[in-house]
């Protein structure tokens, strides 16, 4: 199953949403030493985690996380758009039917073939989201190294810049394109993994 | 994205090319435009018994691949070894800063030199669970690279390499996901332990389990692997990812 969250779940204090940041903040402040702020040394929270955020989150029966990854609406403000415009050679794409994908993690603890299969997992929620939802294209801010494990996933992607050195990595922004192709290309590439999209706030995309 | 090179009409031809000789053409020519001689696109294999899942499309001169295959330098070629240490492109002038060169690798190096490979760029493809895989774009020297061609190539090669998985998926009979053993939880935590050195008597204190029921996991595990040691079923279950260097290494 796949829980599908909104930020006021955190803010409520589930314990889904909290384990989530949790594990966000082990994952990309302790193991990937990103600058990015916590909330008392122990949850990673950014300025995008607001309303307009949407998780799509795999956790164990007990609510241990073993996955998420965060979509943000390209209509406000979103990371490739407010901190890596110059990652796009035109215009940062935008609109109502574009959403980006950010903060993929996967816990580390759960091993290494878990870890793929959560990552799949996750991934065909996205793309079935996407289609329930009228979502047409994902953006999202890549590092050098994930650019073939993105592609190996079989969705259509395009480069919208070249990968350029931010700060000491080399960072690159893609555009996967949804259409009802996708989860046979999906199925193709041995990346489908269907499960329950379960929501966990009603009335998700209104407003 | 129309510096030096129309890289959106190079990724949708790649989307669209369905042989390897349509692949091939591609990035003989993304090499040529990019002001590279040479291309080798290849999965970490034994190139003197290429298996059937791996791909190996390669536009260097020709007597320089039979030095390869026939000194077996494909197995402690230095491009490669540095590749494993990285994410992203790399020139091959950077390579003696990646890793230490031995003598042989040395003479590799210095060989391929005289085949039009004096300097180059490689994309490591690192995809998990699969074979290692490389982009190389070689020449005799880049003194005529064009504008921005290293982070072209770096896309180039990322496309080109995952066009070459599909095709090569096409070509395949279909394998539902996957022909990788199920193994159990209990199973994979015990091969974790067998990979740190641990006994079976050892393995059951750590687990709480007695030591013929950990001997039983390790036993049905190596069934399902249908491989005769304990040691190839450790480095069967790493190379699926079953489980990881992280796992073993902690």
């Amino acid at each position: 199953m796949t829980l599908i969250m909104k930020s006021e779940s955190y803010v409520r204090g589930d314990v889904i949403a909290a384990n989530m940041h949790r594990a966000r903040k082990h994952v990309f402040v302790d193991l990937l030493k990103w600058d990015v702020p916590t909330v008392d040394g122990e949850f990673e929270v950014d300025q995008f985690d607001d309303d307009g955020a949407i998780y799509l989150i795999s956790a164990e029966p007990d609510g241990t996380h073993r996955g998420s990854i965060r979509l943000l609406p390209t209509t406000r403000p979103h990371i490739l758009g407010s901190l890596f415009p110059h990652l796009c050679d035109g215009e940062v794409p935008t609109g109502p039917n574009i959403y980006e994908i950010t903060r993929g993690c996967f816990s580390p603890s759960i091993g290494a073939a878990a870890r793929i299969r959560v990552r799949n997992q996750l991934v065909t929620s996205a793309v079935e989201f996407a289609l329930f939802n009228g979502i047409e294209r994902f953006t999202c801010v890549v590092e050098g190294g994930l650019y073939s494990q993105l592609l190996s996933l079989g969705w259509v992607c395009e480069p919208l810049g070249l990968p350029q050195m931010v700060g000491s990595t080399v960072m690159g922004a893609l555009q996967i394109t949804v259409t009802r192709e996708t989860p046979r290309l999906l199925l193709n590439a041995g990346s489908y993994v269907h499960s329950t999209l379960e929501l966990a706030t009603p009335a998700l995309l209104a407003a | 994205m129309n510096r030096g090179y129309g890289l959106q009409d190079f990724v949708r031809r790649c989307n669209l090319a369905a042989t390897n000789d349509e692949l091939f053409g591609l990035l003989e020519e993304a090499t040529t435009r990019l002001g590279f001689e040479q291309f080798a696109m290849t999965h970490h294999v034994d190139m003197a018994g290429l298996p059937s899942d791996a791909v190996h499309l390669f536009s260097y001169n020709r007597d320089w691949v039979e030095i390869l295959v026939d000194q077996r330098y494909f197995v402690d070629d230095p491009i490669l070894a540095a590749s494993a240490k990285t994410a992203v492109g790399f020139l091959w002038s950077d390579v003696g800063k990646m890793i230490d060169l031995t003598d042989r690798q040395k003479s590799i190096l210095e060989r391929a030199r005289g085949f039009g490979l004096g300097d180059g760029f490689t994309v490591p493809v690192h995809v998990p669970g699969e074979y290692q895989g490389t982009c190389n774009f070689g020449a005799r020297s880049l003194e005529k690279l064009a504008p921005d061609a290293l982070p072209t190539a770096q896309l180039i090669g990322a496309f080109a390499f995952e066009a070459a998985r599909r095709i090569m998926r096409a070509s395949q009979p279909i394998q539902f996901p996957s022909h990788v053993p199920q193994l159990t939880g209990r199973q994979l935590d015990c091969i974790t332990l067998v990979a740190m050195g641990k006994t079976d008597w050892e393995i059951g204190r750590i687990l709480g389990i007695s030591e013929a029921t950990a001997h039983e996991h390790v036993e049905s595990a190596r069934k399902r692997y249908s491989v005769a040691k304990r040691t190839q079923l450790v480095i069967r279950a790493l190379f699926d990812g079953q489980i990881s260097f992280s796992d073993i290494l902690q």
